[in-house]
């Protein structure tokens, strides 16, 4: 395999037909099922989607039990009930509302969350008096807009999803009941009673939808402590003792964390900005994971201490505790994309907020578990996006290098990419030195020359003649002199009016003034002649180049037409002087 | 099918208790493992199953949108998911973030207020984007105050940045740089902050302090282009041209189409007299920017160094016409004119100078020994004492320019000694 020479700390367990689960971080776990000191590996496997899910314990790579499940779980987590020599764990697993525990792979004992009754309320009412099942459905409706859906009754609530054909069913069903509302586990975790040992017995935290309480599982019953939060829990972490004490990290769907502790009713809390993807709870801190790539550290009371940028986005997160060399580290599994847009697993390790190695897997990881599986103190499962099972087990012989060493790896990248001086450069150089004033005279020559090319290409543009083939026009020039006047006749000889022309006289000042040198027409429509005059005088004699007078025909920026009109000696009558057509 | 999605069958529906969140944290795992196709999926069958009232559903959608740049969507699932849950701060925060986004301050303040009402205790996000919206509309002092109560109440390092571009746009660059140091003793690690405050300081002109903060951001990101090209100009400054050269060439991996970087390169090379690798360096500083007046007033500088008068009086015009109000291009387009035996258009362009900047040394002298080599004596004598005046009243000007003055103004009396005599005489 092409991977790193450090990363021979790691045994890559062979697996030879291959695994294949479909789980979540939130439904695996390595336990001693059975107390042989044999820690099995405990997964539910979602199966495909058609299959109900199942639990799994594996022996090793072997598979020994199956425990099938009717409804989708949550989670699951095993606790000590109880402080017999024999050492036997509960698996408890969390479906909606209830926690079933299993032991030995057989069900033991079964806790629900009660549901509580509505009493008193408008809902109440609404199902007490109305009679049909479907206007009750409408009146629930009307209600469910106005205080929110969120807030009926899950009676009410079931209603309202139901298919038509149902309702009538349902509401003969339930109109004597009572009107209640259900909650939800969304998490679970185990947290000591009172021996920080693997085999103590251990209480259960349970977050459901509007609160956190705490279950002791030695007598099934919910312990006094219980705290509020707003939204609803997405992870949750314990650490201490429950009867000495304890901290509770909350991680909400929409961004929030909060740390509960044993002795405060309400706790620190901190709020960040995108959705959180892992936590983990430390003695004296927390790391949380987000989908923006950060990993961010806090005190537990809610201080930022650092936040690392991952290369990658991130999948999950576990702690790793090597209890021989007594280091711990967070294992973040993170997607990373290459050139081809291919994405691979990067199982990133941090000390503190420092990189300390790293294991490159061909396909993301979506799932990872760090801990003691059979007999191996340190062992790591993996599970691909592509539901494969990895499993990596951790050398004895292995060491971390946990030395901060700069991030800076390629030493300052070659020189500045700068052309050398070369012969012509030299050449040019010496030869400017020598004729620099023949060469400033020779310039600046040249550059006025072409200054004075493009004024006269200008000029000549526009002095050219344009002409239109919708546009008919003629001139009449009136008058004996010295005052003229032009009259301008305009025919439109296409289908369509022609709309916003305007007519200017462009004359040289030296030899004529005009009275009103531009006017605008009016809308010509087709085949209808118009036209305009104004009044030219003459100032002086001249030659007959510069009499001309220049006629535009413009519409907006475009000159439909340009012609000139040769100006008369004054004291000649002339009637027409030019007309164009085309 | 992929895992997670689930058939129900009608039979499911009819479980008295089916509690609606049964697939939401598969949803959110999804999500949050950004396996967004699967999720959306996952989703539309929720919404199906559940005639549109998952609450959840609507909110992840609502993010999903977003992150796909399709604001108007996810304000329309964050909407659904407001009227689905009324009295949650939540929908109502993400709708105004929502406004946000589609640049609709002024809609967004108002639900972040309202927001405001509905939150029981005082809420970061709120304030921080009231601070934001108040900011967008240009009410600063309700920005800030929005700002400073996000900090009281919780360290935000974003908070704090913005809080400081306030008081940097307000010119209050005494409070920006005390507000960037708290953050940054707050926030060590965080080198935006610390790149911000370095760029205070050097407006402020402390320079050392302004070394500091750059030095230490540059030992937690070595590769950060704004310390790297703010600490060489300062080296750059100080002479220390083959330090500022080695960061310059750090930052250019980064910023190899940047003309300022170019050109400040290419000064370093022409203050350790490489005259070559300085032209070839500026030009590639105009190529990349061809209306950078100052690349184009220093590649004239070294062409005058050079003694390529012509290169360096077409760079140096082109410069002037860019920028018509800097003296020192006038001054060398005379020195240069001058040096092409071009006296008539020099003494222009010197007078140039001097009419944008009165008290502009350089260009007196050389006016006035330009007149001294015409014959010009009562204008040059003019000249130079203007020239002496403004040594006197201004700043501290360069050795070797007292210097020539100096010798201008003994000639100038020796001439005048000598004329005196032949009056005599």
């Amino acid at each position: 395999m092409p991977y790193v020479v450090r990363n021979s700390m790691w045994i890559d367990v062979d697996i030879n037909s291959p695994i294949n689960l479909q789980t979540y971080n939130c439904c695996m776990t390595l336990t001693d099922v059975h107390g042989d000191n044999d820690n099995k590996f405990v997964v539910v496997d979602f199966g495909s989607g058609s299959s109900s899910p199942q639990i799994k314990i594996f022996k090793g790579l072997k598979q020994t039990h199956i425990i099938h499940l009717n409804e989708k779980p949550s989670a699951i987590v095993t606790v000590y009930t109880d402080n017999s020599d024999q050492h036997i764990p509960c698996i408890a697993v969390v479906i909606k509302n209830e926690i079933y525990f299993y032991r030995n792979c057989k069900p033991y004992h079964k806790y629900s969350i009660h549901s509580t009754t509505l009493k008193d309320t408008e809902e109440c009412k609404l199902w007490q008096e109305t009679e049909g099942a479907f206007d009750l459905l409408k009146h629930l409706q009307v209600l469910s807009s106005t205080i929110g859906f969120v807030n009926l009754s899950t009676t009410s609530q079931q209603m309202l999803c139901l298919n038509e054909c149902y309702i009538e069913e349902y509401f003969l069903k339930h109109k004597k009941n009572k009107l209640m509302k259900q909650h939800t586990i969304t998490c679970v975790t185990e947290l000591k009673r009172n021996l920080a040992d693997v085999h103590g017995v251990s209480c259960l935290v349970i977050a459901t939808t509007d609160k956190i309480s705490i279950l002791d599982t030695e007598s099934f019953k919910i312990l006094p402590d219980k705290y509020e939060l707003q939204g609803e829990t997405a992870y949750m972490c314990a650490i201490g003792l429950y009867n000495v004490d304890y901290k509770i990290l909350v991680a909400t769907r929409t961004g929030r964390l909060y740390i509960f502790s044993k002795s405060s009713t309400s706790g620190y809390k901190v709020e960040v900005t995108h959705a959180i993807v892992a936590v983990i709870l430390r003695i004296d801190k927390f790391i949380c994971c987000t989908i923006d790539g950060l990993l961010q550290c806090y005190t537990l009371k809610c201080v930022s201490l650092w936040n690392v940028k991952l290369p990658g986005d991130p999948t999950c997160m576990t702690n790793m505790y090597v209890k021989s060399m007594s280091l711990e580290f967070t294992i973040v599994s993170c997607i990373t994309s290459n050139v081809d847009g291919l994405t691979k697993g990067l199982i990133l390790m941090f000390s503190g907020s420092t990189i300390v190695h790293k294991i490159l897997m061909p396909d993301p990881v979506t799932c990872i578990m760090f801990g003691k599986f059979g007999q191996e103190e340190n062992a790591l499962i993996m599970i691909s996006s592509k539901s494969k099972v990895d499993i990596k087990l951790l050398k004895r012989t292995a060491t971390f290098d946990l030395c901060a060493r700069p991030t800076l790896t390629a030493p300052t990248p070659g020189n500045l990419s700068i052309p050398k001086r070369s012969n012509v450069f030299i050449e040019q150089t010496l030869r400017e030195r020598e004729h620099c004033n023949e060469m400033h005279v020779r310039t600046q020559q040249t550059w006025q020359t072409l200054q004075i090319i493009v004024l006269n290409e200008r000029i000549n543009s526009i002095k050219q003649k344009i002409t239109n083939q919708f546009l008919h026009t003629s001139a009449q020039l009136l008058g004996l002199g010295p005052r003229f006047k032009i009259r301008f006749f305009l025919k439109n000889l296409s289908k369509e009016p022609l709309i916003g022309i305007n007519v200017a006289f462009l004359y040289n000042a030296q030899y004529h003034t005009i009275e009103s040198p531009s006017c605008s027409m009016p809308i010509i429509v087709p085949d209808k002649e118009i036209y305009c005059e104004t009044f030219v005088t003459f100032c002086t004699y001249g030659g007959s180049d510069e009499r001309a007078i220049d006629i535009v025909v413009s519409q907006r920026a475009n000159i439909l037409y340009r012609a000139k009109v040769n100006m008369p000696v004054y004291n000649i009558q002339t009637n027409i002087e030019e007309s164009n057509k085309t | 099918m992929a895992n997670g999605l689930t058939y129900n069958t009608a039979e499911s529906t009819m479980l008295i208790f089916n509690v609606q969140e049964k697939s939401d944290w598969i949803i959110y795992n999804r999500y949050v493992q950004r396996d967004l196709e699967l999720c959306k999926l996952l989703i539309e069958q929720e919404l199906q199953n559940t005639k549109d009232n998952n609450e959840f559903a609507f909110y992840i959608l609502g993010l999903i949108y977003r992150e796909e740049g399709k604001i108007k969507n996810s304000y329309w699932c964050f909407d659904r998911y407001y009227a689905l849950n009324p009295f949650c701060v939540e929908g109502v925060k993400q709708i105004a973030r929502s406004c946000l986004l589609l640049g609709r301050n002024d809609e967004a303040k108002k639900m972040y207020l309202e927001a405001e009402k509905m939150c029981r205790e005082p809420d970061t996000k709120v304030y921080y984007n009231l601070g934001l919206c108040y900011l967008n509309l240009g009410e600063w002092d309700k920005s800030k105050e929005y700002f400073n109560r996000t900090i009281q109440l919780s360290r935000n390092q974003d908070a704090y940045e913005k809080l400081a571009s306030i008081f940097v746009m307000e010119n209050n660059l005494k409070n920006a740089i005390s507000v960037l140091i708290s953050a940054s003793k707050l926030f060590p690690f965080n080198t935006n902050l610390s790149v911000d405050l370095g760029l205070l300081f050097m407006k402020q002109r402390e320079y050392d302090q302004a070394f500091n903060v750059l030095g230490n951001t540059l030992c937690q990101d070595p590769e950060n282009p704004k310390a790297l090209l703010t600490l060489a100009a300062e080296m750059q400054r100080n002479c220390g041209y083959d330090e500022a050269l080695s960061k310059y060439t750090r930052a250019v991996t980064d910023l190899s189409e940047c003309s300022e970087a170019w050109n400040n390169i290419g000064m370093c090379f022409f203050g350790k007299q490489k005259y070559v690798a300085a032209i070839s360096c500026l030009k590639r500083a105009v190529y990349l920017h061809q209306f950078n007046w100052i690349a184009l007033y220093n590649l004239g500088l070294v062409h005058l160094y050079t003694k390529q008068y012509v290169s360096a009086f077409l760079f140096l015009s082109t410069s002037a016409k860019l920028n018509t109000n800097h003296a020192s291009t006038f001054m060398l387009i005379g020195l240069a004119l001058n040096n092409m035996n071009d006296t008539r258009n020099a003494e222009k362009a010197y007078r140039k100078s001097i009419e944008i900047k009165s008290d502009n040394p350089e260009a007196l002298i050389n006016l006035a020994i330009l007149c001294v080599n015409q014959g010009r004596k009562v204008d040059a004598k003019k000249y130079v004492n203007a020239f002496q005046e403004t040594c006197l009243s201004c700043s501290p000007i360069d050795k070797e320019i007292i210097e020539l003055g100096k010798q201008v103004s003994d000639a100038l009396e020796g001439h005048c000694l000598i004329d005196n005599e032949t009056a005599l005489e």
